[in-house]
């Protein structure tokens, strides 16, 4: 069997177990913090209205309007996609679910190609292997950062493009996927085209001053540029809010000694952010770093053409997760790292296997001793990266944090009552679920903040149903709860008749 | 321009397993989920730069990563009439590009 086959069967398995791993939290009832109902409802109004979208939906706009003034504030393809997943899967959850689980775990696919057309199989099996296990990637994903998830898995595509392009037959043809898949980039998210940009600036940079000449032909690049603006310009609108507030500067610099340390100050991040999230020990196990910094060795070293393809996209990561240093994307650094894993594991695997060429090694002692390490990599890789991740996945929003069957079945029947309404929610304990109930009901959410703080929420005005959930105290065995969420039911509807009665959730029209 | 018998094996026997995964793990609609993304994102997309000066396996992996952009790109615009319809079209334009392209190479030679 030829290498090229070997290639897409190590893969397709490791991309299987990637996407077991991370399938474990997918069940009927859908999951993800903060804005996971908002990317979820995209796609799930387009496929059931059968329509594609432009404007938002009225219940959408209190919650997300201001983002792109009452259109859509992403580009359409991500969540078109979430559409044509649950057309074709004919079910509303699990469908959205899939998409989200390929596409979130594209990366392994794309640092395998990149690193197997660049190094070889064994570099890129060994990246991708770990890639499976980034807390990093997995995190983002679980939080429903979704397409920006996606977005980062074209780094190293568009990376790779680029460099085949200025190797010395320079096919077009590279130039052009490089605009293409930028473009793509752009589509999911905007922040990963700046990566993948960087990533080309240095590179071509480093191209210039050791080669001494333009890593592109003027009239090429011009084209390759136009292309890229002619794919992007249709899509340009719907996220040009977003970049600017991404990009805006703010009050806060970092001082010039964060050029000496790796990660930004946790206190930017304090109370939205783990703390873990700034730790590499915690994201990639200190058992990397030792070959992490013999990888840069070695490459730095060796300088071929392709070494000084990732010490440049090192570099260009590097000035990102600086950019506090100028005041610029203060607030989007954490979001920045993401790319991290991308670079770092392919360098990690590159430093292990250049071990053996330290030592004078002869005959088969070097074959054996790369063997040796290839098993403990692996086992370091399952006992740390591995483990971790399993336990983190497995046990992703247990109990009340995701929404029940109860919650889900009372929103689904409130989806048939008429859209343009918003519903109060009292009872559900975590406020994410709230987002949830209201997005799949298709009426504004409004939460209950008076029962909580005294203080009203923004959209008070649009509630037309209070939905009252008991099922959340009721699982956690927290009578108390359940008698003060009955005593405040009594005193604010006391002589209404619920629409709705059903396994502890009632549901009211109030006007 | 076309793969050789053992990439051909290779190729559906990755995609027979990956259907046994969704399936056994995800019921009817993993396998209906699979089946849907082979026949309208991959293999569409596939078709449209099968006869393009990339490599074999450059055309395989790229195929996946344009088509989960220009699939749903094309969705969305017809999407405006009926997304459903959208979903359909935008294979069959892949597809029909995709026979285009071979076209003008052919007469090209």
């Amino acid at each position: 069997m030829r290498k090229s086959s070997l290639g897409l069967i190590a893969i397709a398995l490791i991309y299987l177990g990637a996407l077991w791993l991370w399938g474990l939290p997918i069940n009927e009832m859908p999951f993800g913090d903060v804005d996971s109902a908002g990317h979820f409802v995209l796609g799930d109004y387009m496929s059931y209205s059968d329509k594609s979208m432009y404007n938002l939906p009225f219940f959408i706009v209190p919650m997300y309007g201001s983002e792109n003034n009452g259109r859509i504030w992403y580009p359409p393809q991500y969540h078109t996609n979430e559409a044509i997943f649950q057309a074709i899967g004919g079910e509303r959850i699990i469908p959205v679910y899939l998409w989200v689980l390929i596409a979130s775990v594209l990366s392994v696919i794309s640092v395998f190609f990149v690193i197997n057309k660049l190094y070889g199989m064994l570099p890129a099996a060994l990246a991708s292997f770990l890639m499976v296990f980034s807390a990093r990637n997995y995190m983002t994903y679980l939080w429903a950062q979704w397409p920006q998830v996606a977005a980062f898995a074209f780094v190293p595509i568009v990376i790779y493009c680029y460099y085949q392009y200025t190797k010395d037959n320079k096919k077009t043809i590279y130039l052009y996927m490089t605009s293409v898949f930028l473009a793509i980039q752009y589509f999911f998210h905007p922040q990963a085209v700046g990566h993948s940009a960087m990533a080309i600036i240095v590179y071509s940079v480093v191209f210039l001053i050791v080669n001494r000449k333009m890593p592109f032909k003027i009239k090429t690049g011009l084209i390759a540029f136009f292309l890229l603006i002619i794919l992007m310009l249709p899509f340009f609108h719907f996220s040009i809010n977003s970049i600017l507030w991404q990009t805006q500067s703010v009050d806060y610099k970092a001082p010039i000694t964060r050029l000496f340390s790796w990660y930004p100050s946790y206190d930017l991040f304090k109370g939205f952010i783990p703390e873990d999230y700034f730790s590499f020990s915690k994201m990639h196990g200190l058992w990397t770093l030792p070959f992490l910094l013999l990888g840069v060795l070695f490459l730095a070293l060796r300088r071929k053409s392709n070494d000084l393809l990732l010490l440049s996209w090192l570099f260009s990561y590097y000035l990102l997760i600086h950019m506090d240093i100028t005041g610029l994307m203060v607030g989007r650094l954490h979001r920045a790292m993401f790319d991290e894993a991308h670079i770092f594991y392919p360098i990690i695997a590159l430093g292990l296997l250049s071990l053996p060429q330290l030592f004078t090694l002869k005959g088969k002692a070097k074959t054996y001793a790369k063997y040796a390490l290839i098993i403990l990599f692996l086992v370091l890789a399952v006992n740390f990266n591995a483990r971790q991740a399993y336990s983190n996945l497995s046990s992703a929003y247990p109990g009340i944090l995701r929404l029940n069957e109860a919650e889900y079945e009372a929103a689904t029947w409130l989806r048939d009552l008429p859209e343009d309404k918003g519903v109060r929610i009292a009872g559900t304990l975590v406020a994410a679920k709230k987002k949830w109930i209201g997005f799949l009901a298709y009426k504004v959410p409004i939460y209950d903040y008076e029962t909580l703080s005294g203080e009203k929420s923004p959209d008070i005005n649009y509630t037309n149903y209070f939905f009252v959930d008991y099922t959340d105290a009721l699982a956690i065995g927290r009578q108390d709860v359940a008698a003060a969420i009955a005593e405040w039911e009594k005193s604010m509807l006391e002589n209404k008749t619920p629409l709705y009665n059903k396994n502890n959730i009632r549901v009211y029209e109030t006007g | 321009m076309k793969l050789d018998k053992e990439k051909k094996i290779v190729l559906w026997a990755v995609l027979a397993l990956f259907a046994l995964f969704f399936t056994v793990r995800f019921g009817a609609i993993g396998f209906r989920v699979i089946a849907g993304f082979v026949l309208i994102y991959l293999i569409p997309s596939y078709f449209l730069i099968r006869h393009t000066s990339l490599e074999d396996d450059e055309k395989i992996f790229f195929s996946l990563f344009i088509g989960i952009s220009i699939i749903p790109s094309i969705t969305y615009a017809v999407g405006f009439v009926s997304l459903r319809l959208g979903i359909i079209a935008s294979a069959l334009v892949l597809l029909g590009a995709g026979y285009i392209i071979k076209k003008l190479i052919k007469k090209e030679d």
